[in-house]
């Protein structure tokens, strides 16, 4: 009985978030598919701890917190690798400026190293402060401000490289 | 929110947010399926193996406890027997001429309890006055003192610390071998 409502609540909130979820993955991993595989770890971990997480509330602090740590463990243990297909898949097709430099931003992004990564995502697209963040990578607050000027300063490097390639061409 | 951005700027921060908006945009996102039953299914079996290892851990610790337990010296089956004696000091009790401790016995005349008589005869024992008269043998019986007895050293009372023919309770371990 009580299973059985776990499991309810549990699909309710998870039927609601996973396509939040998995464009948080996006972000963190530029690959819908390792995205898809990311958020289903996540759900998974999540209904493990869900009679805790109800507890304690605040559920979707809990779940980015699984998804950045795991795509980071992951990333660790190097389960990320590159895999050979047999069709390439279509580009995107080039169209205008604003497309081109998004590709550009997004090629930038992936260039940085994962925890680079994690802490723009969670500091500038989650809105999270420095102390979350710093709680959900497990580091100091001072650790998650270097890493966010540092991965800002890459970022714009990279951003910057790409530009001036493209247009060198 | 802002405010905590000391790092990277509000205004820098600002642009990545819209950067990451317009790659989200971008991208295409593929028809992809709900991925909550599997999920569902395999946090179910990790619940089950985290409850597994927790239940195998709690045995593992019981079994050690009761391992240790039945482990201990002195806590086994032979946990009456009195310990034995290294078997160096293995010896007729009759010519041993060092005292063995024998159980503690009340004084009876108030006196305390009396240092253990190497040799009766030698008057440099320790514990005998010079010039202390000792009855020629240790086996006589002793009578109550008297209210004027002299509560000195000597022979004393105690039987088990007596030296031949006082009876001394045997021990199991300082028995002579076969």
């Amino acid at each position: 009985m009580r299973e059985a409502v776990r499991e309810r609540e549990f699909r309710e909130y998870a039927e609601a978030r996973q396509a939040h979820l998995r464009r948080n993955a996006y972000l963190l991993c530029g690959d819908w598919h390792l995205a898809q595989d990311l958020t289903q770890t996540t759900l998974m971990k999540l209904y493990a701890a869900w009679g805790r997480v109800r507890r304690d509330g605040n559920v979707d602090a809990y779940a980015r917190t699984i998804l950045t740590r795991t795509f980071i463990d992951q990333h660790r243990k190097g389960r990320w690798r590159e895999e050979a297909v047999e069709e390439v898949p279509e580009a995107p097709e080039a169209e205008a400026d604003a497309p081109e430099l998004r590709l550009v931003m997004r090629s930038a992004l992936m260039e940085l190293p994962p925890r680079y990564r994690a802490v723009l995502v969670l500091r500038f697209w989650e809105d999270w402060s420095v102390e979350q963040t710093a709680e959900a990578l497990r580091v100091t607050p001072g650790t998650v401000k270097s890493q966010s000027a540092r991965g800002l300063k890459r970022l714009r490097g990279l951003v910057e490289g790409l530009v001036g390639e493209g247009s060198g061409r | 929110m802002s405010r905590d951005r000391d790092a990277g700027g509000a205004h820098e921060g600002a642009e990545l947010r819209h950067a990451f908006a317009e790659i989200l945009d971008s991208a295409q996102e593929p028809p992809l399926t709900s991925v909550v039953d599997t999920a569902v299914a395999g946090g179910r079996r990790m619940r089950r193996r985290r409850v597994a290892a927790s239940a195998a851990g709690v045995v593992a610790v019981a079994a050690l406890t009761v391992a240790a337990a039945v482990g201990l010296p002195g806590t086994g089956p032979d946990r009456d027997q009195q310990p034995l004696s290294p078997s160096g000091t293995s010896r007729p009790a009759a010519t041993s001429p060092v005292p063995e401790p024998s159980p503690p016995t009340p004084p009876t005349d108030g006196s305390h309890p009396q240092p253990l008589p190497t040799d009766p005869t030698d008057p440099t024992t320790p514990g005998t006055p010079p010039g202390a008269v000792h009855p020629p043998s240790v086996a006589t019986p002793r009578t109550p003192p008297g209210p004027h007895s002299d509560p000195g050293p000597g022979p004393g009372p105690d039987p088990g610390s007596g030296p031949e023919g006082v009876a001394t309770p045997e021990r199991p371990g300082t028995r002579p071998g076969p």
